[in-house]
């Protein structure tokens, strides 16, 4: 397998969920995957799991709501590979509260790590492509929330909102340029353990029990797997979607046809 | 590469150089087994015969896609060759434009009997007889999502799909057979005008007015139906791939 050979890809959040699953699928088609996150014992496990298949990774601790910390990773990567190819906008946060109950602090969290981050990416991942002048493609993880509202999830919709739009109007900007911005809008995802979730977002707890009463309305009866989802942005990295900019991919099990 | 191999495909309007040959040329790459469709003989013989040529394994049956009757024999041959059915490609359709004054009703039945009545009747003797876990496509059109002057028979037609995709979708579910709309801009192929030979002018006015300044070719849609067929948790879904004109929002803005 090899789509994706000698394509050098950026993945933010790559230490876990959706973000791993896709630096190994990009690496197994053959990229150079840079993997980044705030996490570092998280990321380097990634670049090791990747590194022992004998593909292509590194990984580089990253902040994705700070400049300064896009530049290093930009800098970084590019003294190890000659051009940036492509940009997964991946990392977000995440928060299952009332409106009441989400305070003004947690709100302004949210989005400075899921919308400031996609934009910061977006604005980075531009110049860098545009260096080589060839062309590339930057992927935008939204959610269905940037299509339909659910309670408990202002926060997220709001931030997922804005990076579907951010997404569009990037297509429409860069599009003579072969730069090519795609949104995907995954429904539920098993992500996490439950240990896992309880350990990365303790104030959403309430989430748990939500997504279980809430695969019954999910006509696939089921979430999406990691893997689902990472071959979702395979292909928006992927020559396979030369044509495609300013599109939404929803993987959702029929969640919001109905 | 064998993402769909040894699938068995039904690819309609595969006659002509266009989205549906190209997808059987991909699908096949790809190791589906497949029956192509139209009301061509000779082109669909074409077909055939390339994807053959390559490797692949290809029946052409003459087919019109308004046809109940055609439908239920495409449906039995195919069973009869392969066994089974995994994938149905509803691609075959009629594109024109006319001012509303001028349409006829039958002008405007006709090309509902093959967009809509086609991808429905293929839908609806499809389904009882295709494998758990399938996948249907329905070929809309950017056209199925806004309007288009004088094309009101083209854009009904198309939103018809679009909106029964997502039904269809919803009542496949059970059995994981996923059912997704892919909507194309505009394609560089005889539909529009285009394809080998076509008018130089006005393929330059369809650069200039998408977003990212490219023609559409049929080997973008191929791709995209094969990322489709082969994605297990994409149902219900709208793929556009149409260098960016939906999201732009305001056709022919760019164009000088």
């Amino acid at each position: 397998m090899n789509s994706l050979k000698d394509k050098t890809i950026i993945v933010t959040g790559g230490g876990r969920g959706i973000g791993a699953a896709a630096c190994k699928l990009l690496a197994d088609e053959g990229a150079n995957v840079i993997v980044t996150c705030r996490t570092t014992d998280e990321g380097l496990s990634i670049e090791k799991d990747i590194l022992s298949r004998n593909m292509s990774a590194k990984f580089i601790s990253h902040d994705v709501t700070e400049e300064e910390s896009w530049q290093s990773v930009i800098e970084e990567t590019l003294t190890l590979f000659p051009q940036i190819d492509a940009v997964v906008n991946n990392a977000g946060n995440y928060n299952f509260q009332s409106i009441l109950d989400c305070t003004h602090q947690s709100f302004k969290s949210l989005i400075n790590t899921s919308l400031d981050g996609c934009f910061l990416g977006l604005k980075f991942g531009t110049e860098a492509i545009r260096r080589h002048g060839k062309g590339g493609s930057i992927v935008m993880m939204s959610s269905v929330l940037a299509k339909i509202g659910a309670v408990n999830m202002s926060a997220l919709s709001a931030a997922h909102g804005g990076v579907k739009l951010l997404a569009k109007a990037a297509a429409c900007e860069l599009g003579p340029e072969k730069i090519r911005i795609n949104s995907i809008h995954p429904g539920l995802v098993d992500t996490y353990t439950d240990e896992e979730f309880k350990k990365n977002y303790p104030e959403s707890l309430d989430s748990l029990k939500y997504e279980k009463d809430n695969i019954a309305t999910i006509p696939f009866q089921r979430k999406a797997s990691c893997d689902e989802i990472a071959e979702a942005i395979r292909f928006l990295v992927s020559d396979e979607s030369v044509f495609m900019t300013g599109a939404e991919i929803t993987i959702d099990g029929g969640l919001i046809a109905q | 590469m064998n993402r769909i191999k040894n699938k068995v495909a039904i690819i309609t309007g595969a006659t002509s150089v266009g989205i549906g040959r190209e997808t059987a040329l991909r699908l096949s790459s790809e190791g589906a087994l497949l029956i192509v469709t139209g009301r061509n003989e000779e082109e669909g013989k074409n077909t055939e015969d390339m994807v053959i040529n390559q490797g692949g394994k290809c029946k052409y049956i003459k087919h019109d896609v308004s046809s109940e009757e055609n439908w239920k024999e495409v449906i039995q041959e195919t069973i009869n060759i392969y066994g089974s059915i995994d994938y149905l490609i509803n691609n075959a359709g009629q594109f024109w434009i006319k001012p509303i004054s001028e349409t006829s009703l039958d002008d405007f039945k006709q090309i509902c009997s093959v967009n809509i009545d086609g991808t429905w009747l293929g839908m609806k003797h499809c389904l009882g007889k295709m494998n758990d876990g399938g996948a249907i496509v329905n070929v809309s059109s950017l056209m199925g999502q806004m309007g288009l002057p004088e094309g009101v028979g083209y854009c009904a037609s198309k939103g018809a799909v679009t909106s029964m995709t997502k039904s269809v979708a919803l009542e496949a579910a059970k059995r994981k057979i996923r059912v997704n709309a892919l909507h194309p801009g505009v394609i560089w192929t005889t539909m529009v005008g285009g394809g080998e030979g076509g008018d130089e002018n006005l393929k330059n006015f369809f650069i200039q007015e998408t977003p990212i300044r490219m023609i559409g070719l049929p080997e973008h849609m191929a791709d995209a139906i094969l990322f489709l067929c082969a994605s297990d948790y994409i149902t219900g879904a709208d793929i556009n791939v149409d260098g960016g004109r939906l999201a732009d929002g305001s056709m022919g803005s760019h164009a000088e």
